[in-house]
């Protein structure tokens, strides 16, 4: 069995679940979108960013490194898609959909490598915050081969570009300084802290 | 279309981003803590009730990318004021 039969065989397995289990079907269905899993992991670093006093010292770069490592996610996914462009699960498989088709390529998961950049970055500067942001990733990333979207081996990739990009990112420590206390000056400037 | 997906998803933001500030401030008070919490929930579920969010729209992660960022700014500003007006009372 090569890694390609392997790949979809885990894929039909995993997406074998949709639809037989109604709850299953609801946490995933609410997660699976573009919206939660973003929006739930920025807001923690939201969080971070105002919760200064209470949260370690230094905390407050994993705003900028977030951010740049997300820009880089996204250019290596647009340069990726230019050579490699794989069909979705549903054009070659009989695939229990849960979601809508989408129309770009497959391979890697766009929206794991968001949601494993957002939790990576969060887990470097807060450990506790960084295990429930990663957790929360895992299942959005589950999530995409549940419903019928993605096969497994671009959510692994789309993983691995996540956290590659923001080891990468973090690398810069003098810039993300910089970055950290320019828009602290700016929030300051225009009287915005708490 | 997508303009109504987009101000439902800056009223999302703005009050999620509104509630974390308010958790994310609070020190010693529950009662603001609570706020917050109350508030990030009631906004997760009027967005993910009022319509369904797993349908195909023209909106690109840049332009989400780019609403997040204003409502978190207006959600700054808005705590600025509500704390303003606490002090003051």
């Amino acid at each position: 069995m090569n890694w390609l039969s392997l790949d979809k065989n885990l894929f039909l397995f995993i997406n074998g679940f949709a639809g037989n289990t109604p709850l299953l079907d609801f946490l995933v269905q609410l997660v699976v979108n573009e919206y939660f899993v973003p929006v739930t992991l920025t807001l923690v670093i939201v969080y971070i960013w105002f919760g200064r006093g209470k949260l370690n010292k230094g905390s407050r770069q994993v705003l900028p490194i977030a951010a740049l490592s997300v820009g880089l996610v996204n250019l290596l996914i647009a340069f990726s898609n230019q050579f490699i462009i794989r069909t979705r699960p549903f054009d070659e498989l009989v695939t229990n959909m849960l979601f809508y088709k989408p129309t770009d390529p497959s391979f890697p998961s766009n929206a794991a490598a968001v949601g494993f950049a957002l939790a990576v970055s969060i887990l470097l500067v807060n450990r506790k915050l960084g295990v429930y942001s990663l957790a929360l990733a895992a299942f959005y990333g589950v999530s995409r081969v549940y419903v019928g979207v993605h096969f497994p081996s671009d959510v692994i990739v789309g993983v691995l570009i996540g956290i590659i990009s923001v080891l990468f990112v973090s690398n810069f420590k003098r810039s993300i300084r910089l970055l950290t206390s320019k828009i602290e000056d700016f929030q300051s400037r225009l009287n915005l802290e708490f | 279309m997508e303009i109504y997906y987009l101000v439902d998803y800056f009223l999302f933001t703005f009050f999620a981003n509104l509630g974390v500030i308010q958790m994310s401030i609070a020190k010693n008070s529950s009662l603001r803590f609570n706020l917050g919490l109350i508030i990030i929930v009631l906004s997760y579920f009027w967005f993910f009730s009022s319509k369904d969010r797993n349908i195909p729209t023209i909106v690109e992660g840049a332009q989400l990318f780019v609403v997040f960022g204003g409502a978190a700014f207006f959600a700054i500003l808005a705590a600025k004021i509500f704390a303003f007006s606490i002090k003051k009372k």
